[in-house]
This record gives structure tokens, C-alpha cells and sequence, in this order.
């Protein structure tokens, strides 16, 4: 149970105020019997978890809670991800010694080095690392297919259990119905008046990360049915953002943003659409080419080389939600968004969407510095 | 032509002082490759004037790329290159240009010389193995994308069973060769040249095998600013033979040496393995090393397995994989593997035979700001090396070309009293190879 003996449930995150607790969730899927992966990076295919009877569960850092960095010290220098030094500081604290599997990519070489570290300090039943291609073509989706079956024949081992075409697909249609709700929810965002804040939809995103998936879709329903119905309220003066990031996990940032009198009204992170955009589409190739197909055609992270397909991602959402600026959020010391930076300013000011850029720690800090320049951001759109 | 006129000045600067005074001390054949270096920049300014066109991409690539057409810019070598009292004005270049400046110099230094309109040509294609180094790749992506130039991208996987990739890899080579012949008009491959160029690098890896095996020599012949020299690729150079020249005499030179039991240190008191990066240009640190008699007889880094054939065999051998690989499938073997491309398990097992292999008794790690790759091996590399070997090591931090970044002396300082406890040590472990 969690912390305050309550599992967080999507109508007190929409409603209340109610934060996501993962933890809460971990434990009590242990406490039901079963077995919780660790899921480092958001190209892990949850399904093949699912299927093997895991709960796949993104780890996060600490979000608020202070994590004073010292234990990673040893193996991290103090300029390098600040996301991957604060996991590897709750790794050596044992704070995570619970999971029963640690399943990443080689998302960047950060995190595939907090893999290397992880799994020589402490000894997890599964540890896997997939490599995930960074390209999109044909022979990189039976590449990654191949990847997915091995990784899949490691869970079989590690869970005991035979994974059957029946369970990925039973698995892929539940997820495909999560992502089908999720992308119901993100059409209420386009209205004048959304029923959600961005900040509280990147807690039900991240909602999805950690939960129970069936339990998850349950609750999303139920939320979907309070929030869907015509609008009542009158339309919004706020000007309408678009935030993009990696490695989002605290909705405090958006907060801090929306409290200038904006909409946080779309969002480009890895922990909210480019998760849960599209389908997994059912081919007679087979759920793991099915699969693999999905994960290196659905909106791609900085990691990906195709940025000329990341920035044309951005400015159809740019169009279809009816964004006033792009914020963009870097993570410091995390190189692959910081390089793509320039490109995607440039491409977004030829194409006449305002775009601000500003550079982030991963726990909410420089508060004050963030408030200002998207102050002066908002002025400068001019609404 | 800024920086390829001003490094066309230098080179030739040089190779005057060696004919007019040459250092005894010095090997011979360092002539040969400053010679080399000089035709390559003569020619890029030549192929520049004439509107030849231009590919981008890693050394181990340059063959192929040849072989399709292309003339070669460097654009990575060329930022190693850059002389220290210029570095300052290509940092603020990179931040005038919005990209950070805290990741690996080389990697970053190259943007501005590519972007800028004075220093070198702007490559009509980029081939982008993206592999062990992202930051050498992203880089290159940054390139393609805001210079708009084609750019082809081949995925290697980074699992530590690189074999079963070969095939994987050697399908996109394949179709890099079509898409820059269809891209860049022109250009077409021609398989007889990447023979003939192949030809020559397999005696170019040959002669670098050779040179480990001498490495392993108690003395070791090498001077330790030698031992931190990266040896070129063949095809960088409008000559390959020329390279090819170059490494077969360092290596006889050194043979000598070896048949004499010389050392430059006079007396040899420590082996150390240096491993990842280090001070460009700066002598201080190898200057310490020869005065307190400290060998490096191997520096480590992500293609040298490679290169030196440690416990990879060149070009044109079938025991790798058990048959003869094509021409295209023995780049594809070259680029699958790269001991930072995958865990870290990957990297601690070829350093800890290298230790065995060349009589190693500390590691020096020298820790890149900014290098990603790299990052926490130096410490699990330290714990394995203790636990496996008995043999101690420290680590430094600092840059390749921004001196201003790191603490010269404070390193000097804590490499020195390493190395007095390594001597005083030396021996008295309890667990020896």
C-alpha cells in the first residue's frame, strides 16, 4: 500500500489534486502475488512484460522528495544526466531492491551505463538490455522483431511461463485499448475549455506507467465517461502551449507553467503521447513484427535520427491542437535533445510557431527562472 | 580555407625542421606521416577549388567511400587538430551557434568548422554508423539536418553478440551505396577500388598488430606521447600507400628498438594502461611519465581492438566468423564491434586482456568530460581490474583541446603520488597475473 495507506486512483488525480504514487502500486502488486519489471526507457515493449506476467513499471526518480546525490557519485561524474545519477542514487539506497526485473534499451548511452552500474551492485532475477534500432526502415523492424523474440524467450525463462501468440496478442489489444482511451482523452484537450489540465493529464499518462494495465483502462473509462459531454464553461483566453521533453515525470514543471494563466493544451514526451499515439496494427506477420513496427513508427524521441520526422510530428500537433508556442524543456546534461535543439528552433520559426527552449533539472528547481522566461514567453505570443 | 591553409603552413613547417635538424632521439618515420597528412590537406583544398564532392563519416568507412567517388573531409580529425590558441574561438562558435559546449570537444569542435564558410567543405553526404560513440553521431546528425545535407544512417546494434549483426550491418551498407549513388550525381562504386583499398589496410592492420605485439616488450620502445597516438586509417589519405609506408617503418624503427632493449625512459619502473581519452597537445603529463621511468605501453579506447588486431584478425580473415566475408561484409565486421558500444561487461574484458597480455601494473583512466560512452566504466573497470588482477588505478577528468576546463596541475599532482605508491607497490601484490 502506499505511503498513505490509499492506491491513487484516476478520479482523485483528475479531481483532487492526487498525485500518481508508483510505489503505492509496485507494492501492491506484490502484495497480490506478482512480480513487477523495472522499466528503464519508454521503447521497452510493455506488452512482452505484460504477457509474462509482469507489471511493466517505469522507474522514475523521487519526484519532490529530496535525494541528496552521493552514492552515485562514485560512478557517475556530477556533469552527466541528472535523471540517471538520481535512479542510481535510489538504487545503491535500496529503494528499489523490490523489483523482481530490470528491462531497459540503449536509449542513449547514459542510461544504458545506469544499466551497467545497476546490475553490478545489485543482483535483479531478469536483467535485460534490448537495442532498439534508431531507424525506421523495413529491415530495422525485423531487426528489432528479432530483438523482441529473445527478449521475450528471457521473460519466458525468467517467469517460468510459455508466452503464446494468444497472450501477446491478448496483451497488444489491451494496450491498444488503453492507447485508444488515452488519445480519446487528448481529443477533450483540444477544446477552448479542457475539462483537464495538462499537469493533470501527464499524471493520468504517467498513471498508465505504473498501474496495473486492465486497471488502468478500467479507470480511464470511468474518468472518460465524467469528463466527455458537451462543454459548459466558457472558452479559455489562455494561450495555448505545447511542451516537449524527455524524461517528464513530475507534473510540478507544468504546473508551475500553467499557473502563468497558459494551457499546457498538447505535450511531446515520451511519458505522455509519443507513449500512447497510435495503434499496434494486427498483421499476419506475427504480434512480434506486429509490435516492432509500432515501437519504431510511432512518434519518435531525439534519440531517433529522423528529426525531420520528429519536427513534422510536432507542428501536425501544433495544427490539430491549436497550439499558440512550443516549450521546450531540456534535461541537463542529456545530450540528444540538446543537439536536436537549434534544428527544431529553426524549422518551428520558418514555419511561424513560437518556440522557447529552456534548460531543466530533472526534481523541480529554478522555479523562479522558469516562471520568468515563459512569462516572457507568453507576452512575446502576445496573448 | 582558413584552417586547412593554416595546417598546410604547419605541416610543412614541420617536415622542414625534420630535414633540417633532425632529433635523433625522435622516430624517422613521423616524416612520412606529417607527408601524408600534408598531400591530404593540399588535396582538399584542390578537390574544395574544383567543386569535387565530399563525404563525411568515420575512418574505418573511408575505404568505401572512396570507392564510391568521394573525395574525404575529416571534419573530427580536424577539430583534434586545432592549435590550442585557437580552441577558445571554436567553443564560442558552438555556443554562438545554440549547442552545448559541455560534451566531448572533438565532437563539438567539428560543428563550427563544418558550418563556418572558411575552414573546411561542406560534405554532399553523410554516412553516420550510429554506434559506441552517440555523440560523434549525433553530431553528424546535426550536420546532415541543418546543413539539409543527405544523410545515411546505418543502425549497429548494441549487444555485446555482435556477430550475429553482420548481416544486419551489411544490408544497409549496401544500401548506403545505392542512395549515395542515386543522391550525389556522379559518384558510382566501383568493388575493384574497395578490393585494392582493402588490400592496403590489411596491411595496415597487419603492421598495427605488429606494433601491439612489440608493445608487449619489457622495456617498451615507445616514448608515452607515442603510446597516445591514434593511428590514421589508409583511406583518410588521397595515398593510402602512403599510411600504409608510415605504420610498416614505425614499426620496424620500434623493432629495433626492441632487438636493443631500448627504452626512452632509461630505465622502465612501471607499465600502466592508459585508457579512453587524454590532453591533446599537452607534453606535461608525458614528461612526468618519463621522469619517473612509467611506460604506457597500450592506450585503450573504443576502436583500438580493433585497429592493433588485440584479439581481432584483420581484413581477409575467415576465422572471425568462420568464412570468407565479402568486401562489404568486412566493413560490416569492422564497424560491428567497438568496446564502447556495448555493456560495460564488453569494455572490462578486452581491458583486463590487455592488462595480462602487455604486463600491465595500473590503469590510468582518464576520464572525458562529456563523454558519454565512457561514463561509470572507469570505476567498474577499477573494481574488476582489483578484484581480477590485484592491479590498482585512478582515475583523472579532464578535455581533449579545453585545458581551461580541467586542473592541469592538481592531475599531475594526483598522478604522480599514484605512481610513487604503484613503484613502491610493484611487487608486493598479492594477486599477479
Amino acid at each position: 500500500m502506499s505511503r498513505s495507506g490509499l492506491l491513487p486512483n484516476l478520479l482523485r488525480i483528475a479531481f483532487s489534486g492526487c498525485e500518481v504514487d508508483g510505489y503505492a502500486w509496485a507494492y501492491e502488486w506484490k502484495r497480490r502475488g506478482g512480480k513487477v519489471a523495472g522499466v528503464l526507457t519508454p521503447c521497452v515493449p510493455v506488452e512482452l512484460l505484460w504477457a509474462a506476467g509482469f507489471l511493466p513499471w517505469r522507474v522514475m526518480g523521487a519526484k519532490r522528495r529530496a535525494v541528496p546525490i552521493s552514492l552515485a557519485l562514485d560512478y557517475r561524474p556530477v556533469r552527466s544526466c541528472v535523471k540517471d545519477t538520481e535512479i542510481l542514487e535510489l538504487v545503491l539506497s535500496g529503494e528499489l531492491d523490490f523489483l523482481d526485473a530490470l528491462i531497459s534499451t540503449d536509449w542513449d548511452n547514459d542510461v544504458k551505463r545506469l544499466w551497467d552500474v545497476w546490475t553490478s551492485v545489485r543482483k535483479v532475477d531478469l536483467a535485460y538490455l534490448l537495442s532498439v534500432p534508431r531507424i525506421s526502415r523495413d529491415y530495422a523492424c525485423e531487426q528489432l522483431c528479432r530483438g523482441f523474440a529473445e527478449l521475450m524467450s528471457a521473460l519466458e525463462t525468467a517467469a517460468g511461463v510459455k508466452i503464446t501468440e494468444e497472450d501477446l496478442r491478448r496483451g497488444i489489444r489491451l494496450y491498444n485499448s488503453i492507447r485508444s482511451s488515452i488519445q480519446q482523452l487528448y481529443e477533450l484537450r483540444k477544446r477552448d475549455n479542457p475539462p483537464l489540465l495538462g499537469a493533470q493529464c501527464l499524471e493520468i499518462t504517467l498513471s498508465g506507467m505504473v498501474m496495473p494495465p486492465q486497471e488502468f483502462l478500467n479507470e480511464l473509462s470511468t474518468l472518460l465517461r465524467k469528463l466527455e459531454g458537451p462543454e459548459t464553461s466558457p472558452p479559455r483566453a489562455a494561450p495555448r502551449l505545447l511542451v516537449s521533453a524527455d524524461w517528464l515525470d513530475d507534473s510540478g514543471f507544468l504546473k508551475v507553467i500553467e499557473d502563468l494563466g497558459c494551457l499546457v493544451a498538447m505535450d511531446d514526451l515520451d511519458t505522455g503521447s509519443r507513449f500512447y499515439w497510435g495503434q499496434v496494427n494486427e498483421s499476419p506477420d506475427g504480434p512480434l513484427m506486429d509490435l516492432a513496427r509500432y515501437y519504431l513508427q510511432r512518434p519518435q524521441c531525439p534519440r531517433n535520427v529522423d528529426w525531420t520526422g520528429q519536427v513534422r510530428q510536432i507542428r501536425e500537433w501544433v495544427s490539430e491542437f491549436r497550439i499558440d508556442g512550443v516549450l521546450e524543456l531540456v534535461l541537463v546534461c542529456s545530450p540528444m535533445r540538446a543537439f536536436r535543439s537549434p534544428y527544431l528552433k529553426e524549422m518551428l520559426s520558418a514555419a511561424g510557431v513560437p518556440f522557447l527552449s529552456i534548460e531543466r533539472e530533472y526534481q523541480l528547481a529554478n522555479v523562479g527562472q522558469i516562471r520568468s522566461r515563459v512569462e516572457a514567453f507568453l507576452e512575446m505570443i502576445g496573448k | 580555407m582558413g584552417y586547412l591553409e593554416d595546417r598546410i603552413g604547419f605541416l610543412q613547417e614541420r617536415i622542414q625542421r625534420i630535414e633540417q635538424n633532425p632529433d635523433p632521439a625522435k622516430l624517422k618515420s613521423t616524416r612520412l606521416i606529417y607527408e601524408a597528412e600534408l598531400e591530404l590537406r593540399q588535396s582538399q583544398v584542390e578537390a574544395w577549388r574544383n567543386g569535387k564532392a565530399f563525404a563525411e563519416g568515420p575512418g574505418p568507412m573511408y575505404a568505401l567511400l572512396r570507392a564510391v567517388g568521394f573525395e574525404i573531409v575529416d571534419s573530427v580529425r580536424a577539430a583534434d587538430r586545432i592549435p590550442a590558441e585557437q580552441v577558445p574561438k571554436y567553443f564560442d562558435a558552438v555556443r554562438a551557434l545554440g549547442f552545448p559546449d559541455t560534451f566531448c570537444d572533438r565532437t563539438i569542435l567539428r560543428l563550427p568548422l563544418i558550418f563556418g564558410d572558411n575552414d573546411l567543405p561542406k560534405p554532399s553526404i553523410m554516412l553516420n554508423p550510429y554506434g559506441a560513440c552517440e555523440l560523434g553521431s549525433t553530431s553528424a546528425n546535426v550536420i546532415a539536418h541543418q546543413l539539409g545535407v543527405p544523410c545515411f544512417t546505418i543502425d549497429v546494434p548494441s549487444d555485446d553478440d555482435y556477430k550475429k549483426h553482420l548481416g544486419y550491418i551489411t544490408r544497409q551498407i549496401e544500401e548506403f551505396i545505392r542512395f549515395a549513388e542515386a543522391t550525389v550525381p556522379g559518384t558510382r562504386f566501383d568493388e575493384g577500388k574497395l578490393v585494392e583499398f582493402q588490400e592496403l589496410e590489411s596491411r595496415w592492420y597487419k603492421g598495427n598488430h605488429h606494433l601491439y605485439e612489440l608493445k608487449k616488450s619489457i622495456p617498451c620502445p615507445l616514448h608515452p606521447q607515442d603510446s597516445f597516438r591514434q593511428h590514421t586509417y589508409p583511406c583518410t589519405f588521397p595515398n593510402p600507400a602512403k599510411a600504409v609506408e608510415y605504420i610498416e617503418s614505425y614499426t620496424d624503427e620500434l623493432r629495433a628498438r626492441v632487438k636493443e632493449g631500448y627504452s626512452p625512459l632509461g630505465e622502465e619502473k612501471l607499465r600502466i594502461l592508459w585508457t579512453i581519452s587524454g590532453p591533446f597537445g599537452s607534453k606535461k603529463i608525458w614528461n612526468l611519465f618519463v621522469e619517473k621511468g612509467v611506460a604506457i605501453p597500450y592506450t585503450l579506447f573504443g576502436g583500438s581492438g580493433r585497429v592493433h588486431g588485440t584479439r581481432f584478425p584483420p581484413i581477409g580473415d575467415i576465422t572471425e566468423f568462420g568464412r570468407k566475408l565479402t568486401p562489404i561484409e568486412e566493413l560490416a565486421k569492422i564497424v560491428s564491434y567497438n568496446s564502447w558500444g556495448g555493456t560495460a561487461n564488453r569494455w572490462i574484458e578486452e581491458a583486463l586482456f590487455i592488462c595480462r597480455e602487455v604486463k600491465v601494473d595500473a590503469i590510468v583512466n582518464y576520464n572525458l568530460l562529456g563523454c558519454t560512452p565512457t561514463m561509470s566504466l572507469s570505476k567498474l573497470l577499477a573494481e574488476a581490474a582489483e578484484r581480477e588482477l590485484g592491479i590498482p588505478s585512478v582515475s583523472v577528468v579532464g578535455r581533449e583541446l579545453d585545458y581551461s576546463a580541467s586542473d592541469e596541475q592538481g592531475m599531475l599532482e594526483q598522478l604522480s603520488a599514484f605512481i610513487d605508491r604503484c613503484i613502491d607497490q610493484k611487487g608486493l601484490s598479492k594477486k599477479r597475473r
